[in-house]
């Protein structure tokens, strides 16, 4: 039984201990946190420092019963480092900024020409700020995408996480990478980074936000960009499609469009090397459905299908081609080739690998695309 | 003359054991140096420490009721062996304050940055002393509730970050890293934790069915090193390059899960994991200085020296250290050249003096 | 203070050394009843200090000559009055006399053929010492004093005011017994072997309390029951040395085996069914005169989550309510603590799709959310005190009140953030999922919300392996308090977080009942008839 007491002792002495002398170290109540959903960089005045602003939201102007002002505000602070910049916060801002609910990291186009890595390292480093936080590249000054524009989230970060997210399902044109897929790709000797750019259009009023197109990094560096051809035969090659509408032209003298939308789709790299010479065959196998017909094309017919499925297949094909192309000219290899490549053939790789750019844009492409179009949707004939 | 009367069934030694090994390694990687060979490397050394585990069972058993103290005593002789067993209890004692300090090290700096890290070293000892001042058999039921639990953790963890897994990051298999750090890997995964189960030799003579000894601990070794593969694994999967950045891998890894934007950042389910199994392998290191101390002290009881350890072992913890980075260096580097005489040599040294003399323990 | 203190030890070595000299100088008088019964009736009287329900009635029957001088002794109220009148006056004074009886026999033990020939009572004892009329009395019983013997006759006829037998309040099942135990023993006793017919079932009587000399019956079935639980039972309740025993819980508190756990080592139930379950699956029941709550040991932990009703529905959804109420447990344990430290400490781990809602809700509430958790809490045990103590039609507007209106009024006026009454409110029904364990669970969740405020989910993991050893090394009459979980016994684990189908619950649980473990044979099965061959 004395047993039991010493415990019982053992146990409020550890109560009193804890509550009466550790009660405020990491103490932080919710309403002493600014909570940031997005965080853009731009260049400061002085080169040497970094401008960075933060989206912090306004909880009392949220929620069920939220008041009538701002639901967030923007808040600037300058520094040599990051981190500097965000303890200068605390001059600024009422509240101890919290990052772990961060969505979106905003770089504009020139720090992104002069490489991000630095600014990243914040990120992965730091405990509290988020690691899969989208980055965007921002064609204007960074600051400016956080600023108000038309969106239903009532938050700009929020909106423009869900834009990308929706994007990433429903079109699959531009690649979008998080923190930790950025720092992987540029961690990698043979894989490089991208993200998505986006581009304001309009003032005031009639101000708009959209997703423009995909940025190629080299390393850390923005170095050219995919448009949302390229930018989808991109991801048909990293295996990310989900979705998307093809849109080919019907068989037979009218030009009428039929839209093929994208049910599913499979890819795989197969690297080989012969000789000197590296090859990499991209497979695709997909499916897909008509979902609108311009003409009047009866498309139940069996070769009219076949002949669709083929103008598919080719469509696909040239849209990777275009990217392999550019990622070519580029010399930087997004695509992860030499990933492929080093699992399938260490040993040669290991000699390859130092000189990589030289080698990338040599690599001969060639695609194998299994097309087909299952349904027709509820029609089977034209409307006409 | 005995310390401790409880005994414990067989089937509580292998839960003890499994929570031993997960211990610190659920949150600090022993593999790191392996790049994605790691697991390969995980491998390897599970079956060195098999091989170790084996030496320590065959000594238990030729000893029965013996603990590590006793055998050293009947084999070296009462002057010797006493030294021999002093520099075990000192072994013990020092990996006990190693763990308290990663421990530390790991809350202080990634969970609560602006607490002292003497608050969790204290807290931690307080209900470690708790544990072992209850006795063995208590600490075996502990271990069975708090091992599920952990088991349970790491496997859903592991199913939930699947969506975020690219198994291509394994390939491909030993070719990117060198033979010699290959090897490092596996003495270094082999003496920690593997090896560092020699402190079982403490506690394997209160099982109460020592034939059941050899299939319990290989039951143990390949179930918790199982779980740890599944972890290397995950975590490889997972991080891919960026591994080698991480100073811990396993808490990063799961960060990223997210499930419907409910099940986010689940790492905390890491860090209780590594605080449970922290506690098991601490108090088992606890135990044996404290018991190890009162034997050779020859106390009727080895509660008073209880508390007196702890502080000593929170001090040796606090002051070993300037910084966590001198402590990696340490776990990285040194620790297994400093570890392998007391896991590999000695027992192995008391078991062929022990072949040699003849002596063996009496049953019963 | 240290004065305070002397005075205090001196009081108990005072005490020490009395009970010492008591048990030394302690005798019974077992002073014999005399001949002579005047003198017996003098003794009596001082012996119940003239007490007016103590009531004597002298009569005399038998031949003018002769005649018989007896008293009846009984306390009123305790004895069943017609019955005195019609099957012990009315044979003795009518009977008797009408057939001539005593001149016929000339008996020479009169007592004896009083006992034998002339009282229609089933159940009467000789008793020789004034000590037992006197505990005859107090038990309802008729004692029957004749001149000129040294022996009296005890008559059962107890009678008093007794409850019916009515469902118990706190245990209420949708389907099973209605029935429960009641304020009586013998009545309670009835009870448990109208559900168990077997002649293994015993029940053994014992008197406790110095002052009260309340009768305790332990009760168990030989064969299963282990034979050294049984005898520990009786040490430890042969061992109180106390003035009273007016409940059950008396008998709780000083047997236990862990005085200083918030945890109940010992079960209780106030419905037949239960404890005669928990008799056959080899635990020992302990019935108190006077209360309606039985005592069973040893009691697990595991058995708080268990009800009667598991086993009466099928095993589906028993299983899924069983799940179910060790969720309720933990969320009760953990709900306001872990709320804290998430919020305090942790605020990363609240979703992406909360934080909004949940700051917002937090915004501008003047109190730091830990003292708001504390605060709610210790409201919230006001109101259930308050709600469980007064009469019903009361109880219930009082709990309207602190719910609805209490609640609803605080968060309007910005004191409490209404997430937070969320979750104290839920961990409130929470704790009423798992009865057995909640004064526990009230004192443990005040130490979690202080540990969660004070070191985060650090602290709450610390606590919880703090419980965890406190847990393993509690025991109940030598059963691990936490088997069949550690030490883990995977027989048992049949009835632990899932109820196992009764046909597949073979053997008795290993930890209680392990020298006659085979409950039912094995084939059990429901299997459809085998069809038979068509012609």
């Amino acid at each position: 039984m004395a047993r039991n007491t010493r415990i019982i002792q053992l146990i409020i002495i550890l109560i009193l201990i804890t509550f009466f002398f550790s009660g405020c170290w990491n103490y932080r109540e919710l309403d002493d946190l600014a909570i940031v959903t997005g965080v853009a960089f731009d260049q400061a005045e002085n080169p040497d420092k970094i401008l960075m602003t933060t989206q912090v939201v306004v909880p009392k102007n949220l929620g069920s019963e939220g008041g009538n002002g701002p639901t967030f505000i923007n808040v600037k602070s300058t520094g040599f480092t990051v981190m500097e910049a965000v303890r200068n916060y605390n001059a600024k801002l009422d509240r101890r900024p919290f990052f772990p609910f961060t969505e979106i990291v905003v770089f504009s186009k020139e720090i992104a020409r002069e490489g991000i890595a630095p600014y990243l390292d914040f990120f992965i480093r730091d405990p509290e700020p988020r690691s899969q936080a989208w980055i965007i590249i921002s064609d204007s000054d960074a600051q400016d995408l956080l600023e108000e524009f038309a969106n239903i989230e009532g938050i700009p970060t929020r909106a423009l996480r869900q834009m990308i997210e929706r994007q990433q399902g429903a079109m699959s044109n531009i690649a979008s990478s998080d923190v930790v897929e950025f720092a992987q790709a540029f961690h990698s000797k043979s894989r490089q980074p991208v993200a998505s750019i986006i581009e304001i259009k309009g003032e005031g009023k009639e101000k708009e936000v959209l997703l423009k197109e995909t940025a190629i990094f080299n390393e850390d560096k923005l170095i050219g960009t995919l448009d949302r051809s390229e930018g989808r035969g991109y991801l048909w090659i990293i295996n990310k499609v989900e979705s998307g509408i093809i849109v080919v032209e019907e068989p037979g003298l009218s030009n009428d469009k039929i839209s093929l939308e994208l049910l599913l789709s499979q890819s795989k790299m197969i690297p080989r090397i012969t000789g000197d010479k590296l090859e990499i065959k991209i497979e695709v196998s997909m499916e897909s459905q008509i979902a609108e017909q311009m003409g009047d094309l009866d498309l139940s017919k069996h070769d009219v299908l076949q002949s669709l499925e083929r103008r598919q297949a080719a469509v696909i094909h040239n849209e990777i081609m275009a990217a392999v192309k550019k990622a070519q000219d580029l010399r930087t290899d997004i695509f992860g080739f030499g990933q492929a490549f080093t699992r399938k053939y260490p040993k040669e790789m290991r000699s390859l690998e130092a000189k990589w750019d030289e080698h990338f844009p040599l690599i001969e492409v060639s695609t194998e695309i299994k097309s087909s179009i299952r349904r027709t949707a509820v029609q089977t004939r034209p409307l006409t | 003359m005995k310390l401790e009367g409880g005994k414990i069934p067989a089937n509580q030694l292998v839960f003890l054991i499994i929570g031993f090994i997960y211990g610190t390694v659920v949150i600090i990687n022993p593999g790191r140096a392996a790049g994605n060979d790691a697991w390969l490397a995980f491998i390897v050394s599970m079956l060195v420490g098999l091989c170790f585990a084996a030496i320590y069972v065959i000594l238990a058993q030729r000893f029965q009721t013996k603990n590590l103290l006793e055998i050293n005593d009947l084999v070296f002789g009462p002057y010797l062996g006493k030294l021999i067993s002093l520099v075990y209890l000192w072994y013990f004692f020092h990996l006990g304050a190693i763990v308290l300090r990663n421990f530390g090290d790991f809350l202080a700096g990634i969970i609560f940055p602006e607490t002292p890290i003497s608050v969790f070293l204290i807290t931690m000892v307080l209900i470690c002393a708790s544990a072992v001042r209850n006795g063995i058999e208590v600490i075996g039921r502990t271990s069975i509730i708090l091992t599920i639990i952990t088991t349970i953790i790491l496997v859903l963890t592991s199913l939930l970050s699947i969506p975020l897994m690219d198994f291509n990051n394994l390939l491909p298999i030993l070719q990117t890293t060198k033979l010699k750090e290959f090897l490092t890997t596996v003495l270094i995964s082999a003496t920690f934790p593997f090896g560092e189960t020699v402190v079982f030799l403490m506690i394997f003579s209160t099982v109460n069915n020592p034939k059941k000894l050899k299939l319990t601990t290989l039951i143990a070794f390949l179930f918790g090193g199982g779980l740890l593969l599944i972890q290397a694994i995950r975590n490889i999967a997972v991080l891919g390059t960026l591994m080698d950045i991480y100073t811990y891998p396993s808490y990063t890894a799961v960060r990223a899960v997210n499930i419907f934007e409910v099940i986010t950042r689940i790492e905390i389910l890491v860090v209780i994991n590594f605080l449970t199994m922290g506690f098991i392998k601490v108090t088992v290191l606890y135990y044996a200085v404290s018991l190890g101390t009162a034997q050779l002290l020859k106390l009727k009881s080895y509660l008073p020296v209880v508390l007196p350890i702890g502080i000593l072992m929170i001090c040796l913890s606090l002051l070993q250290f300037e910084s966590s980075f001198e402590n990696s260096y340490f776990t990285y580097t040194i620790y297994p050249f400093y570890a392998l005489p007391f896991q590999i040599f000695l027992p192995l040294l008391t078991l062929l003096v022990a072949i040699i003399r003849g002596k063996k323990g009496v049953p019963g | 203070m240290f004065n305070y203190l002397a005075k205090k030890f001196n009081l108990v070595r005072l005490l020490r050394k009395q009970s010492t000299q008591n048990a030394n100088g302690k005798k019974q008088s077992g002073l014999k009843i005399s001949p002579h019964l005047k003198q017996n009736l003098e003794t009596l009287k001082k012996t119940f200090k003239e007490s007016n329900d103590f009531v004597i009635r002298e009569f005399s029957f038998g031949s003018k000559e002769e005649p018989i001088n007896v008293a009846l002794v009984y306390i009123e109220g305790l004895v069943a009055k017609t019955s005195i009148n019609d099957d012990i006056m009315k044979p003795l004074m009518y009977d008797s006399s009408f057939a001539g009886f005593i001149n016929t026999y000339q008996p020479n033990d009169i007592i004896a053929f009083i006992d034998e020939r002339l009282l229609s009572m089933a159940d009467s004892i000789k008793v020789s010492n004034l000590e037992e009329v006197v505990e005859g009395c107090l038990d309802g019983h008729t004692i029957l004093l004749v001149e000129g013997e040294t022996q009296a006759l005890s008559i059962s006829n107890q009678g008093w005011e007794r409850r019916s037998i009515s469902e118990p309040q706190g245990e209420v099942v949708v389907r099973g017994p209605r029935e429960g135990f009641t304020e009586t023993l013998r009545i309670n006793t009835s009870l448990l072997r109208r559900k168990i017919h077997n002649p293994d079932l015993v029940l053994e009587m014992l008197k406790v309390g110095q002052k009260t000399r309340t009768n305790v019956c332990i009760a168990y079935i030989a064969g299963i029951a282990d034979d050294g639980v049984v005898q520990e039972v009786k040490n430890r309740i042969e061992d109180i040395k106390t003035d009273a025993i007016l409940e059950s819980g008396y008998i709780e508190q000083f047997i236990e085996d862990a005085p200083f756990s918030p945890f109940a080592t010992i079960g209780n139930s106030e419905k037949p069914d239960v404890v005669a379950a928990k008799l056959l699956e080899g635990r020992v029941a302990i019935l108190v005169d006077g209360s309606p709550v039985v005592l069973t040991v040893p009691f697990l932990f595991i058995e708080g989550f268990q009800s009667a009703e598991d086993y009466y529905s099928r095993p589906y959804y028993s299983s899924l309510v069983r799940i179910l109420r060790y969720m309720g447990f933990l969320f009760s344990l953990y709900g306001p603590g872990f709320f804290v430290a998430v919020v305090a400490f942790h605020q990363e781990l609240i979703p992406d799709a909360l934080i909004i809602t949940i700051s917002s809700a937090m915004e501008g509430t003047p109190f730091p959310v830990a003292l708001e958790a504390i605060g709610m809490g210790i409201v919230f045990e006001i109101l259930r005190e308050a709600g469980v103590r007064l009469p019903k039609a009361v109880g219930q507007s009082v709990s309207i009140v602190g719910a609805l209106v209490l609640g609803d009024a605080v968060v309007s006026a910005g004191f409490v953030s209404s997430t937070m009454v969320i979750v104290v409110a839920f961990t409130a029904i929470a704790s009423f999922v798992v009865t057995s364990h909640s004064d526990a669970e009230s004192i443990i969740r005040f130490v979690m919300t202080l540990l969660g405020s004070a070191l985060g989910l650090f602290g709450i993991t610390i606590g919880t392996i703090g419980i965890l050893i406190h847990l393993s090394a509690l025991r109940s009459f030598g059963s691990p308090y936490l088997s069949p979980l550690a030490p883990i016994s995977w027989l048992d684990l049949k009835d632990t977080f899932l109820r196992f189908p009764l046909w597949a619950m073979i053997t008795r649980p290993k930890t209680i009942g392990w020298n006659n473990y085979q409950r039912e044979s094995l084939d059990l099965i429901p299997k459809p008839p085998q069809k038979k061959k068509d012609k």
